[in-house]
């Protein structure tokens, strides 16, 4: 038991300071409500409801599920690795902060960009949905691999690099699987509800 | 009305109805695939064949059901995201306010070609247009209709829906006077040939005002069309027909005299197309309004 405590505490993880732990931990936010936010777009047009926040939270559940379930085994690998050497997680650093110079504003920019579209006239929050999280989203997988591309070049080495792309790839696949979870059965007419009276005019 | 050169979507060709009793009519694989290839529409045509058929060369009634709600569910989200329904209540509000200020009693806002009814339900569910106001939603699919009543049920909104004729909707109207229409992409299907006739019921009919929204074309209409459902809907037959909406759409200059032509002197007429150089994504589905005079 003593070694197992000794071993981890023997992991350079522990030497890193607190910019470089906040660094780490935006990025697996960022990750996170990536996995999130695939899953709420996935479950959107699948129940017909006005109040949809159920299916979003069924969606955002599935999408983080998903994103576990991927990017678990690539995790394990990168902890291998980085756990390996005080030199090895000081690549990791480096890489982060590449990595977090281009997530990092395009998160903010969609936060704020969300944030302004619940609490504008709905005008600027039509707007803002098209132009901006729109276009966000549809650059959505161009970005992962644009931070992932940073963070490769600036380390230049090719275990960080085989780890990323898995981990791009990775990221890129959630919204496709969270999608089919949803889409793998069509909606009947008896998921929409009770039968109402329909008159003929 | 429809023409040999008019361009379709995939969902015009996979239902039909028998003119006088309005049920529904089984569609032929083979009728519903020429109608697309006469066209050139090859692209469509694949759709449909991904379809499946029964024995006797009819489309599959469940496999056809599944699309439409599948396309309109995507619709209703698609909407959601523009805020239609919050455009829709701002230009009504207007001609409901003058309305309250002339008659007394409640206002109806029949919503024609409702499809699932999600901007009918919004507005009834958000009062946007105040308690005075009740909605009906009014579409030939049985289907549509049967699925937009349960969701409204499911959520308790205050909203009728019926199964009927956008182009003869005289049965869902009591007090013309006191009654709206609306409608949210439903005039480029009607077609640049059916719609003098389609506004000409409503003088007919003599209802207070109207409000139909549909794209407006042009460069930012599209690109913004392209994005959004590339990004927000998964049916390819909803991706098509998103595209194809967008192309069959009517400027302002040619709805304008359509409507005019339907309506004569008896409406106030506006319509505005969005600026052609800049974006205006609150404006991609603006409406052609109609005041009594």
């Amino acid at each position: 038991m003593n070694d197992l405590v000794d071993a981890i505490a023997s992991w350079p993880i522990w030497e890193l300071a607190w910019t470089e732990w906040a660094v780490l931990v935006a990025l697996l936010v960022v990750v996170l409500q990536h996995g999130g936010t695939a899953g709420i777009h996935a479950a959107m047009g699948r129940d017909g409801m006005i109040d949809h926040r159920r299916a979003e939270l069924l969606g955002a559940i599935r999408g983080t599920a998903t994103l576990v379930a991927l990017m678990g085994p690539v995790f394990v690998i990168w902890a291998f690795d980085a756990l390996s050497s005080p030199e090895r997680m000081e690549l990791y650093v480096t890489a982060n902060w590449a990595i977090i110079a281009v997530y990092g504003p395009i998160t903010v920019v969609a936060l704020a960009s969300f944030v302004l579209a619940r609490t504008t006239p709905w005008q600027v929050r039509s707007n803002l949905n098209s132009v901006v999280i729109g276009t966000l989203e549809l650059l959505r997988p161009w970005m992962a691999a644009a931070g992932m591309i940073a963070g490769i070049a600036i380390t230049r080495d090719v275990v960080v690099a085989a780890i990323g792309t898995i981990a791009v790839i990775a990221g890129i696949l959630v919204p496709a699987i969270t999608r089919r979870w949803w889409y793998r059965h069509p909606v009947r007419l008896t998921d929409l509800g009770e039968p109402a009276s329909a008159e003929r005019a | 009305m429809e023409t040999s050169t008019d361009l379709l979507e995939v969902l015009d060709v996979l239902w039909d109805s028998a003119p006088d009793s309005g049920e529904r009519v089984p569609v032929r694989k083979a009728d519903a695939r020429a109608r697309l290839s006469d066209r050139g529409q090859d692209r469509a045509a694949r759709l449909v064949d991904a379809i499946p058929a029964r024995g006797d060369g009819t489309l599959d009634t469940q496999a056809v059901d599944d699309i439409f709600l599948a396309v309109h569910l995507e619709l209703g989200r698609l909407s959601e995201f523009v805020h239609v329904p919050q455009a829709m209540a701002s230009s009504l509000a207007p001609i409901v306010e003058r309305l309250r200020e002339e008659t007394t009693g409640t206002i109806r806002v029949v919503d024609v070609g409702c499809g699932l009814g999600f901007d009918t339900r919004v507005l009834a569910h958000t009062r946007a247009l105040g308690p005075d106001v009740e909605f009906v939603g009014l579409d030939f699919n049985g289907l549509l209709v049967d699925a937009a009543a349960r969701l409204a049920r499911a959520e308790s909104i205050p909203v009728r829906f019926v199964h009927g004729d956008a182009l003869d909707p005289g049965n869902a109207i009591e007090d013309p006077a006191r009654t709206l229409m609306i409608s949210s992409g439903v005039l480029h299907h009607i077609g640049a040939s059916a719609l003098p006739a389609f506004f000409a019921r409503h003088a007919e009919l003599s209802v207070a005002g109207f409000a139909h929204f549909d794209p407006a074309p042009g460069f930012w209409t599209r690109a913004g069309a392209w994005m959004l459902h590339s990004t927000r809907m998964r049916e390819p037959v909803s991706r098509y027909d998103g595209a194809m909406s967008m192309r069959r759409a009517l400027p302002a200059s040619t709805l304008l005299p359509l409507a005019r032509a339907g309506v004569g002197e008896a409406y106030e007429l506006t319509c505005e197309d969005p600026s052609r150089l800049v974006p205006q994504p609150d404006r991609i589905v603006r409406p052609i309004v109609g005041r009594r005079r």
